[in-house]
């Protein structure tokens, strides 16, 4: 029985570890898709720029600086900053912009309702009258061509939600700063750029992101019971047809965590919102016929993918308990060793980080490897702590709560922000 | 002595051996040598970027340039950042033919280039440039019309505040840009061509003078939302049909003669479309697009391998721009796009 166990663990582990294999051979020998990026001539749609802003006076006057200088027309460009429920200066600072830039900005004070991003951008939606709205966190920095570049797959008709690649501004500040970019270029430049190439399902991220109103009102709104709206929507999107397309060189600058705790809260709050999504679709997506076996094949490894870490520890507390029973596990254990190191954390196993280093053209970096093994442990056991609470959970009846991240910034970026 | 020593040393063995493949890692966390964020595009990828940069550079040099008009004389000038650059306030014909010139030029005043002349810098023509045969150019600033002559070269960029005129089978590499119009002529390759409207021809010389345009045909204008049919598989509308919607298949798209889709097509394989279709929307294909002649497109055309287009299609409008999109792309004599064509590998106007 636990010998069976076990080899069941083993061989989910090495699923994973092909997979990101697959994935990092394919960006570096398969043919890169970017269908959309050179769309420069088109009568652009109107779109309106939800930002998600909770307590966020660190940081919301630098994206609202940044969006005011996008290229994009500015009669066909609607900002609506969410302020959601906050208790600092967010709502001056906000009201102070659009003083500034009459008819520019149409702000949204949102003073009661139920917390939580999914709940404020449901109720935003009232704001949104463009067939393609996009979705930003109150800490990220669009460049000017950003916008366009989110907009541009929407002229695919089989689009429903876009999602731009995320890149860490506040790198050099800590350690765990520095191991985050990493994890984010292994995320997005390797596993998310080669699921777009092999038609798979790259994951619509929940911030520098595009949907189209229509698709989202298909599969009826936002859900604001979930703790990740972001993976919620991708998998009610592809099982009602549509298409999440990601595109890599949409870059926009965002603030990571600078210290442990916050982290740990942020991935545990993924960790949660992410099984949620499997528990809700991954059974509908099994028997779902109209979509191709190779997007639910990678729809399903993409659902469990935090399942992964609880399913890692069993592998590990299997293997010593098989070796002290003296159960013949064979080359079991070194097999779990390997590609334990190679599924762990959110997605980036650390090849995939090397060769994510690479293809950004930032090699120097590529050395902090060997620590990645710390974030990753981090990760894993956070990931398994939520898995578990939320079973816990499940039994008691209890109600998950929505956890903001913190800010570290404590000043604006200046004007010639880092490039 | 050996109880001391001995497992010390072992320890400091055993240490340095684990400590050694972690060095460069701590050596990279105390110096921080590659501790910035990662670049994010920052401009806004226009066209014109290169010749709004050319112009920032030559602007030291628009007085004596002037001067040079109207004294008519060449002269040498330098730059601040101490390269030279040559100053051709004459007219009319320039050069001997197979003349290299070395330095950035500029002529005040329209100028007929000689054959085979090849330009190691950048070209700027304040007025007319009409380029001789087999001319290489690095890159062209033009203030009005561009005329290359047959078999010419850019390597790199190519704007023109008027219009551009390319002779047959010119290479044009990089980025090609016109405030009124680019003509191609048959032979021509590209890769990135933008400009209100961009013509395909058999010889685009022979309209010399001010680019006027043909007649342009009216697309109906569909508005509100519309729904969207999905398709498992291959689709074929026949001849004369209208459908009003998105169309999205995983195989092929074929659209008959004359047929009319008002909205957007999709597909996972082929799109093919028959002489005299009409189609409201964007065509996007994740292999190849085949467009018959006398096709109208409104929307952006885009497919993840090829492109080909027939003769009398017009894709976009003058109101309504779009952009044809693909590796390769290949057009007939004939055709017109209304904003951009970018073929990322290679783009051809067929002979």
């Amino acid at each position: 029985m636990l010998l069976h166990l076990f080899s069941i663990v083993v061989t989910l582990i090495c699923i994973y570890t092909v997979r990101h294999y697959c994935f990092t051979l394919n960006r570096f020998t398969g043919e890169q898709r970017h269908p959309y990026i050179d769309v420069d001539s088109a009568v652009w749609p109107s779109v309106t720029v939800l930002i998600a802003a909770h307590n966020e006076e660190a940081v919301v006057s630098d994206i609202l600086s940044a969006l005011l200088e996008v290229d994009y027309p500015a009669d066909k460009l609607s900002i609506v900053p969410v302020n959601d429920r906050s208790t600092d200066r967010t709502r001056e600072i906000i009201d102070s912009f659009v003083a500034k830039n009459p008819g520019r900005i149409t702000p949204f004070h949102r003073t009661g309702g139920k917390p939580g991003k999914a709940a404020a951008l449901k109720d935003a939606m009232a704001f949104v009258q463009t067939e393609v709205f996009l979705v930003f966190d109150a800490d990220y920095i669009p460049g000017k061509a950003l916008i366009r570049q989110l907009v541009a797959p929407f002229f695919d008709p089989e689009v429903g939600s876009v999602m731009g690649r995320v890149v860490p501004l506040n790198v050099g500040r800590k350690l765990l700063t520095r191991l985050l970019d990493l994890e984010r270029s292994g995320g997005y430049q390797v596993d998310q750029q080669a699921r777009m190439n092999l038609h798979f399902v790259p994951q619509y991220g929940g911030t520098v992101a595009g949907i189209r109103t229509f698709a989202l009102e298909e599969v009826g709104g936002w859900n604001e019971n979930t703790l990740a709206e972001d993976t919620d929507l991708t998998f009610r999107l592809l099982l009602a047809g549509w298409k999440t397309v990601y595109e890599n060189r949409a870059e926009c600058y965002e603030e990571v965590p600078e210290r442990w705790p916050v982290r740990v809260r942020q991935i545990m709050r993924w960790a949660k919102g992410h099984n949620q999504a499997l528990v809700e679709y991954a059974s509908a997506l099994r028997r779902r016929r109209n979509t191709s076996l190779w997007e639910r094949l990678d729809g399903l490894l993409l659902l469990c993918v935090f399942a992964m870490a609880p399913v890692l520890l069993l592998g590990w507390v299997l293997a010593t308990m098989l070796f002290y029973l003296g159960a013949p596990i064979g080359g079991g254990t070194a097999v779990l060793a390997l590609a334990a190191f190679t599924t762990l954390g959110n997605f980036a196993a650390f090849f995939e980080i090397a060769a994510a280093a690479r293809l950004d053209g930032s090699v120097e970096r590529i050395r902090l490897l060997p620590f990645t093994l710390l974030g990753f442990s981090v990760s894993m056991i956070s990931v398994s702590r939520a898995a578990w609470q939320q079973i816990v959970a499940g039994i008691l009846g209890r109600e998950m709560v929505w956890h903001k991240t913190e800010r570290s910034r404590m000043a604006p970026v200046p004007a010639g922000r880092p490039a | 002595m050996n109880s001391v020593w001995a497992p010390a040393a072992l320890a400091a063995l055993t240490g340095s051996m684990v400590a050694l493949p972690l060095t460069p890692a701590v050596l990279e966390m105390i110096r921080r040598k590659d501790a910035g964020p990662l670049p994010a595009r920052k401009d806004d990828g226009n066209i014109r970027n290169f010749a709004r940069s050319m112009r920032r550079y030559i602007a030291p040099l628009r007085d004596p340039l002037a001067s040079c008009a109207q004294s008519g004389a060449v002269q040498e000038s330098r730059l601040r950042d101490g390269s030279y650059a040559l100053l051709a306030g004459r007219g009319g014909d320039y050069g001997a033919p197979e003349e290299k010139v070395q330095t950035l030029i500029l002529f005040a005043q329209s100028v007929s280039l000689n054959h085979r002349m090849v330009f190691l810098k950048d070209l700027y023509a304040a007025d007319n440039l009409f380029g001789g045969g087999q001319n290489i150019f690095r890159a062209v600033l033009g203030e009005k019309d561009v005329f290359l002559g047959e078999e010419t070269l850019v390597a790199r960029w190519l704007h023109a505040e008027g219009s551009v005129f390319a002779g047959r089978k010119s290479s044009l590499h990089g980025r090609l840009s016109a405030e009124t119009a680019a003509i191609l002529s048959a032979g021509c390759k590209f890769e990135r061509v933008c400009a209100p409207v961009i013509e395909t021809s058999a010889n685009a010389l022979q309209r010399r003078g001010k680019y006027t345009e043909n007649a342009i045909r009216e697309f109906p204008v569909q508005h509100g939302k519309l729904g969207r049919s999905r398709i498992r598989g291959d689709i074929h509308f026949h001849p004369g049909e209208m459908f009003l919607g998105n169309i999205i298949a995983t195989g092929a798209v074929r659209i008959d003669e004359k047929t009319r889709i008002l909205g957007s097509v999709k597909a996972g394989t082929h799109i093919r479309l028959g002489d005299g279709a009409e189609v409201e929307g964007s065509l996007v294909s994740s292999g190849t697009i085949d467009i018959a002649s006398e096709c109208l497109v409104r929307g952006p055309v885009l497919a993840d391998k090829e492109i080909v287009i027939a003769s009398r299609v017009q894709i976009g409008a003058p109101d309504s721009p779009a952009t044809v999109s693909a590796p390769r792309i290949s057009i007939s004599p004939g055709s017109r796009v209304y904003g951009t064509l970018w073929a990322r590998v290679e783009g051809t106007v067929e002979e």
